[in-house]
């Protein structure tokens, strides 16, 4: 009994002043918003480039998109210029925030927005928001961003977890503090040994863990099991996910800003067909679509299109050369129609 | 549900409080099984359901193998074929499906239909180890089976050695789950330290030297020294993330007033495979020897076989079904059999059971080839194939580049780095006594670096998916 009083008079004097000084050292106010902390910066060229191109239709999504459209061949073939946004791991948290604080501040902005996506993803707001993700938002949030916090953060949080945030610089910082004192591991004998500072271990990492030196089973699995996030029973469950999603917000700030929204859903390869896809799958398209229908927003369907079969594809998701240049005839083809004269 | 997640933190203190609260054994008992029942039923309700029924199964049978003798290989034969059958059909059924197909299309047969994607359920080879020995020791009149059906679902479904074990025997645990309990302050005082390291070792240690070896394990063709530098990165993380959730474990079975067993005693300063296997993961081991290993042994010496064959043949059936239980892929059945010729090795070599090093240097000696073949035996273990790891130590060079030769220093000194406080531990545990200041601060700093590290990712325990 004595060693466990002594043990939590000594945590306690220990955390009263980690949380007295770890404030101080890094300036920040206590207690602190659970929520991650952006910048105001808006770090993205795409703005620049929608004004100077005078770009009409602008599709947004993530690697899908970055390896399954040629926005110059989309141009040509919609006589339209056209402009991809295309971020790598992107989801419907990165597609608001660029909507609203990229596309949207182009002067004059798009009159058409094409977000391509798959399956549950629009209704998964902290899906890829996280970890090293928290960066990558930060190119496209302002400070303020009440409603990413509340989406993709506060309504996932726990109680505890919300009052550690807030209370114990320690558990908020713990990122920071772990990747300092691996760094510091990590430069250590390099340095010594041989010169090598941060970053020439930094390059020989990137050289040595490069992804083409990753085996692919390893790639295929990693990228399945990532997807499998949104295959779960929570995720196909439209009802209880749609308010508390992106979604509304990124259909009301285009409706507010008359841009014309379009949604594609790409074709993946995931379920080889239709037959395969779970049932509750299958459900959750039928609401979506009927909720797209009442909000007056198309949605142009490429699930299981016969004419992208699986020779198109070099991995569940990613498309070959072949499959990128018939994909991007068959989008075009898709969103004429919609495109305001 | 895991140990280091917020679910599990509210389902324990719900539990723990309502279990003090009921006093009476009955209802304790009631209230553990409904609650390992719902721990275990959190993500697939089935996991509970199959667990059920073959605890209902195996209940009926012990109590049939008491009443009529007469009948008791049958009844035996019975539960063997139903526990091994349900393993067999969940733990093995993709591995022998994909090589049979495999075979299959080489003779220009198509068999896809025969891959159906089989989910495991975690804990499965734990509580059917348990609920073997049962029946095996009711049949060989070692055990009264018991007409408690509450006490001995919980006994085989203790939600606190669930998923990973420790595989504690009928004999330690009902008679405890039998026996009236009462709220004593020392479980606490037993309970908090092994928390406290359960924790550290799982969150600052073992999630973090997994994602350096997971690196190097997903290259395609990794240098001799990364595959090196990984290996003893593995060798860390498993022992971490095993002895984690073992220490966790008899932390909580110490909260509702239960001794469960010990499963680790410095498993890495064996000095021969047997002594290895007398101090990793004991409970599996003392459970392969009293219920393989002698029966085995036995047979074969009452077939009159040849001296060679009655102490060769054991051990390597014995450590190629371990190898089999912890996973059905030939990497595992491999890491198995070379524990297996190991011990024989040892064996011939009069390095057997019982020896002991004359000296210090005999000693160092034989700790260091041990250690090695500890870790040659890990890379066969988390190697992703046979076919992978061949190719890298045959094809593949040794150094490579400056920059592979840099990212083998880095990942060695992170290793180092994380392998520190266990060794701060153990020098800790050998100069003081479990209550000095010494072991005070050290738990102050690990709690300290475990909110520091807590805030970033959790995988799962790596015992789950054996």
């Amino acid at each position: 009994m004595r060693s466990f009083l002594r043990f939590l008079l000594i945590l306690a004097v220990a955390l009263a002043a980690l949380i007295a000084y770890l404030p101080r050292r890094y300036g920040t106010p206590w207690p602190e918003q659970p929520g991650p902390k952006f910048d105001n910066a808006i770090r993205s060229a795409h703005t620049r480039v929608i004004q100077e191109r005078g770009v009409k239709v602008v599709l947004l999504g993530d690697s899908v998109l970055e390896q399954g459209v040629d926005e110059f061949a989309l141009s040509a073939e919609l006589n339209v210029p056209a402009h991809a946004i295309a971020v790598p791991g992107s989801t419907s948290a990165f597609w608001y925030l660029i909507l609203k604080n990229v596309i949207l501040q182009a002067e004059p902005h798009p009159a058409t927005v094409a977000l391509l996506f798959r399956d549950t993803i629009l209704t998964l707001p902290n899906y890829h928001v996280k970890g090293g993700y928290i960066n990558e938002l930060d190119q496209f949030a302002t400070a303020r961003e009440d409603v990413l916090q509340e989406r993709a953060y506060l309504n996932f949080m726990n109680p505890l977890e919300k009052a550690a945030l807030s209370y114990l610089p320690l558990y908020r910082k713990g990122q920071q503090f772990k990747e300092r004192t691996d760094g510091r591991v990590r430069n250590l004998i390099p340095g010594v040994l041989f010169s090598c500072d941060a970053d020439c271990v930094a390059r020989a990492d990137a050289t040595v863990y490069h992804v083409e030196n990753l085996r692919p089973e390893f790639v295929h699995e990693a990228l399945a099991g990532d997807e499998d996030f949104l295959f779960t029973r929570a995720a196909m469950d439209f009802d209880a996910l749609i308010e508390q999603s992106f979604l509304p917000e990124i259909i009301r700030v285009a409706r507010e800003n008359n841009v014309q929204l379009i949604l594609v859903h790409e074709r993946t390869q995931i379920f080889p067909s239709v037959e395969a896809e779970p049932k509750a799958l299958r459900i959750y398209k039928q609401k979506l679509a009927a909720y797209l229908e009442q909000n007056d927003i198309p949605l142009v369907d490429f699930s299981y299109d016969p004419r992208l079969p699986k020779s198109y594809f070099v991995d569940i998701l990613h498309m070959n050369a072949e499959g990128k240049a018939l994909f991007t005839q068959l989008l075009a083809e898709a969103l004429r129609p919609f495109l305001q004269p | 549900m895991i140990f280091t997640s917020y679910d599990f933190l509210i389902f324990f203190l719900i539990v723990f409080g309502l279990y003090w609260l009921a006093r009476r054994r009955q209802w304790q008992n009631i209230i553990l099984l409904a609650a390992s029942y719902l721990f275990y039923g959190w993500i697939h309700p089935w996991y509970a359901a199959l667990l059920g029924l073959s605890t209902l199964a195996d209940f009926g049978l012990a109590l049939g193998i008491a009443r009529h003798k007469e009948r008791s290989r049958l009844t035996l034969t019975l539960s063997l074929l139903l526990n091994l059958g349900i393993l067999a059909t969940f733990k093995y059924y993709n591995f022998f499906s994909e090589s049979l197909v495999a075979a299959l299309s080489g003779l220009g047969i198509r068999a896809d239909a025969l891959l159906v994607n089989v989910l495991l359920p975690a804990g499965l080879s734990f509580y059917t180890l348990k609920k073997l020995a049962y029946i095996i020791d009711v049949s060989r009149g070692d055990l009264e089976p018991t007409r408690d059906l509450v006490g001995f679902a919980l006994f085989v479904g203790f939600f606190p050695q669930l998923n990973a074990g420790p595989i504690d025997r009928a004999q330690k645990l009902l008679p405890q789950i039998q026996s009236d309990r009462a709220w004593k302050s020392e479980y606490f005082y037993s309970a908090w330290p092994l928390l406290v390291m359960g924790f550290f070792k799982k969150i600052v240690i073992a999630d973090t030297v997994r994602v350096f070896v997971d690196r190097v394990y997903n290259l395609k063709e990794p240098t001799g020294f990364l595959l090196l530098a990984a290996t003893l990165g593995f060798t860390l993380q498993i022992l971490a993330d095993f002895t984690a959730y073992t220490d966790l474990a008899r932390a909580l079975a110490r909260l509702f007033g239960f001794d469960t067993s010990e499963n680790f005693r410095l498993p890495y300063l064996a000095l021969t495979p047997t002594d290895f296997w007398n101090r990793w993961h004991i409970t599996l081991s003392t459970w392969l020897r009293d219920y393989v290993f002698f029966p085995l042994r036995r047979a074969l010496l009452r077939a009159n076989l040849p001296r060679g064959l009655t102490d060769a043949i054991p051990p390597l059936v014995t450590m190629f079904l371990s190898g089999l239980w912890h996973g059905a892929g030939w990497t595992y059945v491999v890491w198995g059999l070379y524990f297996g010729v190991l011990i024989v090795l040892y064996q011939l070599l009069g390095f057997g059971g019982a020896w002991q090093p004359a000296n210090k240097f005999s000693q160092a000696l034989a700790w260091t080839v041990m250690f090695t073949l500890i870790v040659i035996s890990f890379a066969i273990f988390r190697s992703p194939s046979l076919g992978w790891l061949g190719s890298v130590l045959a094809n593949g060079p040794f150094l490579g580049s400056l920059d592979h030769i840099v990212m083998g220093i880095v990942t060695l000194a992170l290793i180092g780095f994380y392998a520190a406080p266990l060794f701060v531990k153990m020098a800790f545990d050998k100069t003081f006594t479990p209550d000095s200041i010494w072991h005070t601060l050290y738990y102050v700093g690990a709690v300290i670096a475990m909110l520091a590290y807590l805030n970033t990712s959790s995988p799962d325990f790596i015992y789950f998916q054996f």
